[in-house]
This record gives C-alpha cells, sequence and structure tokens, in this order.
C-alpha cells in the first residue's frame, strides 16, 4: 500500500486521481495558519484523506511553541526545514516531529541526519525537485538527493518520497516515483520502504506511541548482549562475596 | 536504414501503455493552474516532442540512443498511448515520462501497464476509460 505524505493543496481531483494511480492514502500539509481553521472545518474526513501540519518557524522557541500546541492532534506533525543548523537539530531532536520537510534543500549535516534516526523523524525528499526544474536546477536537486542518500544510508534514517503536490496534475503514480528515485542512486526496497512501510509508520505513530510510553525495545542481538552481560556481572558479584 | 540484425541478436522490446491525465475544459482547470492555460486536447505531435524532451533533458544523446524509443499509437481523445523501448532502459523511461511538460499546461502522465507484445499493449489500451476529474 503506498501513500503520498506530502500533499499541500486540497482539491477534489486530488483524491481521484490518488486512487487511479494506486495509493491507498493521502496526507493534506495545511500551513499552521491555516490548520486551525482547516481541520475544524474538516468534520467529514473521506477515507484515504489525511490531515496534517506543516510548521512555519523563524526561531526555535517559536517552533517549539507551534510542535506543543498541534501534537497529537493531527495525523502528520512536519516542521519546514530551514539553512539554519541549530534551528534543524532543534527539529530533529523532538520526537514529536513526524517529519521534516524539503530536507535536501536545507543541505542537513551528518550530526542532524543521525538525530533524524535516533528520534524517529523522517526526511522529505520531494520529488517535485526533479519532474518541476530543467537542467541546473535539477542537476543541483540530484547531486544533492544522492550526498543525502550517502548520509541516509550511514545513519539508517528514515526517509519518505513526496510529490508537493499543488493541484491533480502534479501527483505521480507509486511506480513513477520509484523511477524517478533510481535516477539518484535510491535501490529498489528503500524506495518502496519510502513510499509504504515508512509512510504507514508515520500515520499508525508507529515509533512515537512507544517513544511515549517509555518502552525500550532491543532487537535480538541486543537481548543475548544484554544476557551475556548479566552471567558475566554475576559470577564477578559471587568471587567478591 | 538500421542493419539487419539475426533475430537472436536483436534487442528485445518492452510496449509501455500510459495515460494522460489533462483539464479536458474550464471547469476542470482549477484554482491552481497557471493564469494561461487553456483547457487542450494533447495532440500526438506535441507529446512526441515533450518526451523526446524529456529525455534528452535527463539522459543527453548517449542515454537517448541507449533507450530506443517509438511512438507506437496514441489515441488523442482517451489520451492514451502506447510506446516502445528497450528492455533494459523501461525504468528510464518511465522516469523521463513523469517529467514530461507540453508548454506551461498542467498534465501527468501514468504508465498503465507494461507488455511484451503489441497485441497485449493494444488489448489493455482499448479497456481503458479516460478519468474525469473535478477540481471544484
Amino acid at each position: 500500500m503506498f501513500y503520498d505524505l506530502g500533499v499541500r493543496a486540497f482539491q477534489r481531483g486530488v483524491l481521484e486521481v490518488a486512487k487511479r494511480f494506486g495509493y491507498a492514502g493521502i496526507a493534506v500539509l495545511l500551513r499552521d495558519e491555516d490548520a486551525e481553521v482547516l481541520l475544524k472545518d474538516a468534520v467529514t474526513r473521506e477515507r484515504g484523506v489525511f490531515y496534517g501540519v506543516e510548521i512555519f518557524a523563524d526561531s526555535i522557541s517559536e517552533m517549539k511553541d507551534k510542535v506543543r500546541a498541534f501534537s497529537g492532534k493531527v495525523d502528520v506533525l512536519a516542521v519546514h526545514s530551514r539553512k539554519d543548523e541549530k534551528f534543524n537539530r532543534a527539529v530533529l531532536s523532538d520526537f514529536r516531529v513526524d517529519m521534516l520537510t524539503k530536507a535536501v534543500e536545507a543541505e542537513l549535516s551528518a550530526v542532524c541526519v543521525r538525530y533524524a534516526a535516533e528520534n524517529a523523524v523522517a526526511l522529505e525528499f520531494n520529488m517535485d525537485a526533479i519532474f518541476k526544474q530543467r537542467r541546473k536546477e535539477r542537476a543541483t536537486a540530484l547531486s544533492r538527493f544522492r550526498e543525502m542518500l550517502t548520509l541516509v544510508r550511514k545513519f539508517k534514517a528514515m526517509v519518505v518520497l513526496t510529490s508537493n503536490a499543488l493541484s491533480p496534475y502534479d501527483l505521480r503514480a507509486p511506480r513513477e516515483m520509484l523511477a524517478l528515485s533510481s535516477l539518484f542512486g535510491m535501490n529498489t526496497a528503500e524506495a518502496k520502504a519510502a513510499l509504504s512501510e515508512i509512510p504507514e509508520g508515520i500515520l499508525n505513530k508507529r515509533w512515537k506511541r512507544e517513544r511515549e510510553k517509555g518502552v525500550e525495545i532491543l532487537t535480538v542481538e541486543e537481548l543475548e548482549e544484554q544476557k551475556e552481560q548479566e552471567e558475566q556481572e554475576e559470577p564477578k558479584e559471587q568471587k567478591k562475596e | 536504414m538500421k542493419p539487419r540484425i539475426p533475430a537472436s541478436l536483436r534487442e528485445r522490446k518492452r510496449y509501455l501503455v500510459f495515460e494522460i491525465i489533462a483539464p479536458q475544459n474550464e471547469e476542470e482547470k482549477g484554482e491552481s493552474c497557471c493564469v494561461n492555460c487553456e483547457s487542450y486536447v494533447v495532440n500526438e505531435r506535441d507529446l512526441l516532442r515533450a518526451i523526446w524532451e524529456a529525455l534528452y533533458s535527463l539522459f543527453g544523446d548517449v542515454g537517448v540512443a541507449a533507450c530506443n524509443i517509438w511512438l507506437i499509437d496514441f489515441d488523442e481523445k482517451k489520451g492514451v498511448g502506447i510506446l516502445r523501448c528497450s528492455h533494459r532502459k523501461v525504468e528510464e523511461v518511465r522516469a523521463a515520462l513523469a517529467c514530461i511538460k507540453i508548454g506551461g499546461r498542467p498534465l501527468c502522465i501514468r504508465v498503465v501497464r507494461t507488455t511484451g507484445t503489441v497485441k497485449a499493449a493494444r488489448s489493455i489500451a482499448r479497456r481503458i476509460q479516460p478519468l474525469n476529474i473535478s477540481t471544484k
């Protein structure tokens, strides 16, 4: 099942085209200024349409206030990135944030990507930078995507592929998105995860729910290591006695 | 004229059945379309030029030569067509189709199915119904 978490404007035709293309759902990201009013009006929720907020902030404190205001009230909580290392680090350190939008334009450092991986904040790869632009702008965008991908692979951060659609004609089918992602070196498995598993996990709050409850998730290898460490500590304690 | 290559050495082909979704009338223009866009029917000549232009801008002369593109069929009324390409370059052609622009007009192209024969592609193209969307 495929999801597009980056639809910026909602018109009736968008959902029809998305269903025709094979998407299970789309997430409409509203600007934070318009979100409160529009979320109240969105009483009749159509099946397959999720609502999110994209926060635009000039400072870290403003961003924190807005995150606190919208946290838990929307399906997707996204923050628009800036070319400011401190701001991006603050966003990526906050586990309440689901997604950092236009991550590639922000030119994130390795530290930021590591924070994103640790706090389960997804990085948005907006594919309209490839299909709407031409020549030098497109070449620059492709090289930035390629660089970001190396960091994402190193730190195992989450990536979401979006179309940044402003109209029904800006949407692209999932197979076309996979093909576009292969242009900058993403393999099929990574691209499929970025279109299906990761967006689905964000909408279900899979990673956030576990953090909020205070549960530590261990893999099988980590469990075995812990057991070995406990077994090693037990004989030492017996010797001391 | 291309040299005649034995059948065993010939490159395998794939036929991409695609559909175009574009505004068909004034009501479907919507608010987010550009000011100057008019309702229109995409014609074959414009489409072919746009496909070549998209391929050239993405892959250059060498890449386009490897793709071996040929537009087999295009129904202007339905907006459905069949494009032939090399079996090794299907993903590249898909990416180029996603990047197509015709003038400043809004449209999107989707590859419905990839087949190995023209006959299968034509039967799939015949069954496709155009999508009429209202943007209001």
